[in-house]
């Protein structure tokens, strides 16, 4: 402490925010107009595109935070560090009303204003966001009574999907229109799975017993990833395949082509239905 | 026991009072615990039923189980019965504590007995859906729990009788087990509520 | 000081008989098979469990009946049957005597601490190798080094051995050790719960690993449930070690629990208890309510197993949603489990390195229990995507939100503890320093899962993989391995080579950060948790996190090398405060003395008062008058 009181004292705190600032001009343009549009997922949908929006304004609203601690630390490594032997104390200060009380109010007011965007783009904006929001979803996109139906059906280790405006024909391929609103059907048979639709911003479990729904529109054609986000077992890894987002006409006759190929086993499908109950899972030998 | 313990270990005997303190502080937090444990199946209880799922929460259509209301009363009143005997402990003199410990002691295994006569009479099984399974899992946990607390109470018999054992501590080893018991029989009152009556 | 604690002269051999490791092993060994045949006289007649090539009731009576042979051999037994002939009640057991004490019952909360270091750090170097064998399989995006099956097993090995070790990681060897200590008190408020607790982790690791022997376990560390009931032998071990480690975590808080409020020594007031103790109080909160509740669900799962129930089978009214809120419930105080401790040692740590007082001890002391609170009220948010309770998900947005205003107070303890400081760069505080960097990415990258719209993609991914990596590895281990060289020294009693610890702190850290950040570009380009396969474009990206991953294998080489090297061969012997530290721990004598303290210390100051004039010494170790205890 003695021997702080004969220096002249330098202005860190001024010196730490010059250094943040010129580091957080540099790097939120970055993050916005260069890292931006390569954050996940690709905006295949309305709904992907709000959760690469929620993305880009996170990683652009944390990375000046973290500028800001860490130039602080190393600014203190750098300037407040002890060389030598010697082990001299240091200022005996205890805290400081004033900044404690100014750092409870900064971080709660960008706690409660990412609470509350988040809740706005979840209910109001993107309704879900393109997650499963469960057999009575609460927040519903308009015009989702005339959605179309698609029931994603987990079970290890295949999807299956069943169009049940379409005679309740089950596929293994995937495809829906463009600019139409789907809303999936996500269920399972036998252990959870998630269904994950990477491009289309849509993440679903498949819950055995649960009719979990998902709504998305697409904006254009083109091919999405599937996956399985949920561990299930085995084969957990290979649970993927590629869907496909057809332009109107060409979804009508893939469907047709579709139906009458199933035509011959349709019959032997169960009827369709929101939830199936397989005989109760009971351990292979 | 062990011959090479030296005396200076043996630092216990002088510190009474907070060898009866731990032994009140721990048990609360024993209680607690204990409470929290059967959450879980108060929580599954409520879930389970509301969810209600592939229709199958009191079981398969023509077969819904029930399980003897006579046995739960027993099981209800022996168990508060331990708990009231347990807990009224520290009201009375100290010297009554032998016969009230093994009030509770005798209370609780009757009910660890009606629970184990039941569950051979059942008429039902784990295996006839969710209902039974709540049942079968939190009736017989909570027996299992009641005789873990017989075994303490088996301990506190033990020192309420030894005339060496210090006077602070025995108040606190009744007290502790009538403070668990007194939690337990809360518990044994929503499981009585929640699976004989509701449902 | 106290009588020196006279060693039996036995002969080897003799000493070897009695209640201890090896008899325990025997009677574990004796019990399993005894406790199977059981088992399986009482599958008779049951189809559901004859009917398949394994019977869960006779592998869980094998399991009970081997761990009580296990408790029985190590002595547990003897002081319960001595209580029913009529022995005077005691405390303590077997403290003094020679090093075969490690390997048995032993109630001094200083041995109980070393065997929780060893046996702890034991089973964290298995799961380490499991890392190690996860990451050569992952060096081709296809099936190579292992089978599917066995790549699971590795995962879900790995995953419940490090949860179930790095909750012991903090509390067991440091909280049992220094505890104590720290609050002038002679033993813990339970010895001889607290030794059971030890004894139970050896068995519950040991459980674990016999997974491998039944057909493996197919579902990660969170068990998720209908998988679980189909899974094979092997998850009857799983239910088994949680139940165990469980129990063992619950009792644990409840000891350190009532230690804290009963025990602490005249003069400590709660503005004096080291920010560790609270830190330890804190976490001893969360595993005294939130373990019960684990072992509950396991004992779902363990009737769904062994007794044909249906808590998780949909299809017989059950359902999975009630597997994922209880393990969750469990398993989001479960993280902060993890954590709080951690901030509570590189909070001890910063004011002895950086020379000043702890900045802002009251708000410190506010965010851990801010965190504690609020960590009951977050879980559904690893269930955003599930479809339950989709309404409620706003308010879990909020309050997994509102957790990161206390978790951002420890942020701003070091911040205005460095400030001005004297700053020594010692092994112990790199670590430290390490602590907050990683945990400030771990945090931030945490931000992103709580939001509903961004979970939406990252939901098990790698992105979640990266995240809690952060937190633990870059957390809580770094805060251990920064403890075990700030402490190492007060418990064993040796100096640790400091150029072997720099070595092992630089790749370490390095490394880590190269492992684990790219796994949040591999979440970000759509690669699923726990897969054996991925994508080809991913392979560059995987091949270099493997290779890291390697290093950060060889910087713990380097660590066990210094650890063999300081303590088997060059045994420099530690100054009694090598750090100049205020802490009371620092000031008893190395090695410490079975009773901690000639007299119950009379605490005169804070521990943290560096560069306060005219400050009083932390405690006086030698009051005249003899006080009365605890209060």
């Amino acid at each position: 402490m003695t021997t702080i009181a004969g220096e002249r004292m330098p202005r860190h705190g001024v010196r730490i925010i010059a250094i943040w600032l010129v580091l957080t001009a540099i790097a939120v343009p970055l993050i916005v107009l260069v890292l931006g549009p390569h954050l996940p997922p690709p905006r295949m949908s309305a709904e992907a595109g709000s959760q690469r929006d929620a993305n880009t304004l996170m990683t652009a609203l944390l990375v000046p935070i973290a500028l800001l601690v860490v130039v602080y630390f190393v600014y203190s490594f750098v300037f407040f560090r002890q060389s030598g032997e010697a082990i001299l104390d240091g200022p005996p200060i205890k805290g400081h009303a004033g900044a404690q009380l100014l750092w409870i109010v900064l971080t709660s007011a960008i706690v409660l204003a990412l609470a509350v965007w988040g809740s706005y783009t979840l209910i109001a904006g993107a309704h879900g966001a393109g997650g499963g929001q469960g057999p009575d979803p609460a927040s519903k996109p308009t015009g989702y009574r005339n959605a179309l139906p698609v029931q994603v059906i987990g079970q290890q280790w295949e999807w299956t999907f069943r169009y049940p405006t379409y005679g309740g024909i089950e596929t293994r391929d995937l495809a829906i229109p463009d600019h139409t609103l789907v809303a999936f059907h996500v269920t399972s048979l036998d252990v959870t799975h998630s269904f994950w639709a990477y491009e289309l911003g849509v993440k679903a479990d498949a819950v055995p017993g649960v009719d979990n729904i998902a709504y998305v529109k697409a904006r254009h054609t083109g091919l999405f990833q599937i996956r399985c986000a949920e561990l299930c077992g085995l084969w957990h890894g290979h649970m993927s395949k590629k869907g496909r987002v057809l332009a109107s006409g060409a979804f009508q006759s893939w469907i047709a082509a579709a139906k009458t190929k199933n035509a011959a086993i349709v019959k032997y499908l169960p009827k369709y239905n929101r939830v199936y109950f397989p005989a109760p899972l009971r351990r292979a030998g | 026991m062990d011959t090479t313990m030296s005396p200076s270990t043996v630092d216990d005997v002088d510190e009474p009072d907070v060898l009866a303190r731990n032994i009140r502080v721990g048990s609360r937090i024993w209680a607690a615990s204990q409470a929290f444990f059967f959450l879980a199946f108060f929580f599954a209880f409520l879930y389970l039923r509301a969810l209600n799922t592939n229709g199958l929460w009191r079981g398969w259509p023509h077969h819904h189980p029930s399980p003897s209301l006579a046995f739960g009363v027993a099981i209800l009143l022996c168990v508060l019965g331990s708990a009231a005997v347990a807990r009224g402990a520290v009201l009375v003199a100290p010297e009554m504590w032998r016969v009230t410990t093994w009030a509770a002691l005798v209370l609780a295994l009757a009910a660890v007995g009606l629970q184990s006569a039941q569950f051979s009479s059942l008429g039902f099984g784990p295996t006839d859906a969710a209902y039974a399974s709540v049942f079968v899992g939190w009736s017989g946990l909570f027996a299992l729990f009641l005789l873990g607390t017989s075994y303490w109470l088996v301990t506190v018999i033990g020192d309420v009788t030894r005339v060496g054992s210090l006077p602070e501590v025995r108040a606190a080893m009744v007290d502790g087990a009538g403070f668990v018991l007194l939690v337990l029989a809360g518990i044994e009152i929503a499981a009585f509520i929640l699976l004989y009556v509701v449902k | 000081m106290s009588a020196t604690p006279i060693a039996p002269h036995r002969p080897v051999w003799r000493r070897l008989i009695g209640f201890n490791m090896l008899t325990g092993l025997a009677l574990g060994i004796g019990g399993w098979f005894l406790g199977a045949w059981i088992g399986g006289q009482m599958a008779v007649g049951h189809d559901y469990l004859l009917g398949t090539d394994q019977n869960d009731v006779g592998l869980y009576m094998g399991y009970l009946f081997g761990v009580i042979g296990w408790l029985v051999g190590l002595g547990f037994a003897n002081y319960p049957i001595g209580r029913l002939l009529g022995r005077p009640p005691t405390l303590r057991h077997h403290e003094t005597g020679s090093w075969t004490r490690y390997f048995r019952l032993c109630t001094d909360h200083k041995v109980v601490g070393i065997q929780y270091l060893f046996g702890v750090g034991i089973f964290f170097f298995i799961g380490g190798l499991n890392a190690m064998l996860m990451r050569t399989e992952l060096l081709r995006p296809v099936e190579q080094a292992w089978p599917a099956g066995q790549y699971l097993t590795l995962l879900s090995l790995h995953g419940t051995m490090m949860i179930m070790m790095t909750s012991a990681f903090i509390l067991g060897p440091f909280g049992n050790y220094f505890v104590p200590i720290m609050i002038g008190a002679r033993r813990m408020a339970f010895p001889r719960i607290e030794a059971l607790t030890f004894w139970l982790v050896p068995a519950a690791g040991l459980i674990l690993m016999s997974a491998i022997a039944f057909g493996g376990i197919a579902t990660g560390w969170t068990g998720y449930a209908p998988l679980a009931d189909e899974g094979r032998a092997g998850m009857d071990a799983y239910v088994m070690s949680f139940i165990l480690i469980a129990i063992s975590l619950t009792l644990v808080g409840l000891n350190l629990l009532a230690t804290i409020l009963t025990m602490r020594a005249p003069g400590m007031s709660w503005t004096r208890l080291p920010i560790f103790v609270w830190s330890v109080l804190a976490t001893s909160i969360l595993q005294v309510l939130a373990a019960p509740v684990l072992v509950a669900a396991m004992a779902m799962v363990l009737m769904d197993r062994a007794a044909n129930t249906s808590f998780f089978l949909a299809s017989a009214g059950g359902s999975q949603y009630l597997y994922e809120n209880l393990f969750w419930f469990f398993g989001h105080p479960e993280v902060y489990i993890l954590a709080l401790p951690g901030f509570g040692i590189v909070l001890e740590m910063l004011p002895v390195f950086a020379r000043k007082p702890l900045w802002g001890y009251r708000l410190a002391v506010a965010g851990m229990l801010g965190v504690t609170l609020l960590s009951f009220m977050v879980w559904q948010h690893h269930l955003f995507v599930s479809g339950m309770n989709g309404s409620l998900r706003p308010f879990y947005m909020l309050t997994t939100e509102l957790i990161s205003i206390p978790t951002g107070f420890i942020f701003l303890n070091a911040i205005g503890t460095l400030w001005r400081a004297r700053i020594r760069f010692t092994v112990p505080m790199l670590f430290a320093l390490a602590f907050f960097f990683n945990f400030l990415i771990g945090g931030l990258s945490g931000v992103f899962l709580s939001d509903v719209p961004s979970d939406v993609t990252t939901h098990g991914s790698y992105f979640v993989m990266a995240h809690f990596h952060y937190t633990i590895v870059g957390g809580l281990v770094f805060a251990f391995f920064g403890a075990v060289y700030y402490w190492l020294p007060k418990m064993l009693g040796i100096t640790l080579n400091e150029t072997l610890g720099k070595i092992h702190f630089w790749l370490f850290f390095v490394f880590f950060n190269l492992t684990f950040f790219p796994l949040f570009a591999a979440g970000f380009l759509d690669m699923p948790r726990r897969v054996s396969t991925y994508a080809p474009s991913l392979q560059g990206l995987n091949d270099f996190v493997s290779a890291s991953a390697y290093v950060i294998g060889i910087s713990m080489l380097i660590f066990v090398a210094n650890l063999i090297w300081s303590l088997v061969f060059v045994r420099e012997p530690a100054a009694e405060n090598p750090w100049a530290s205020r802490g009371l721990e620092w000031q008893v004598p190395t090695p410490v003395p079975v009773a901690n303290f000639d007299r119950i210390p009379v605490i005169t100051s804070g521990p943290y008062e560096y560069g306060v004039p005219n400050a009083p010494p932390v405690a006086d170790l030698a009051p005249s008058a003899l006080p009365a205890a605890g209060s």
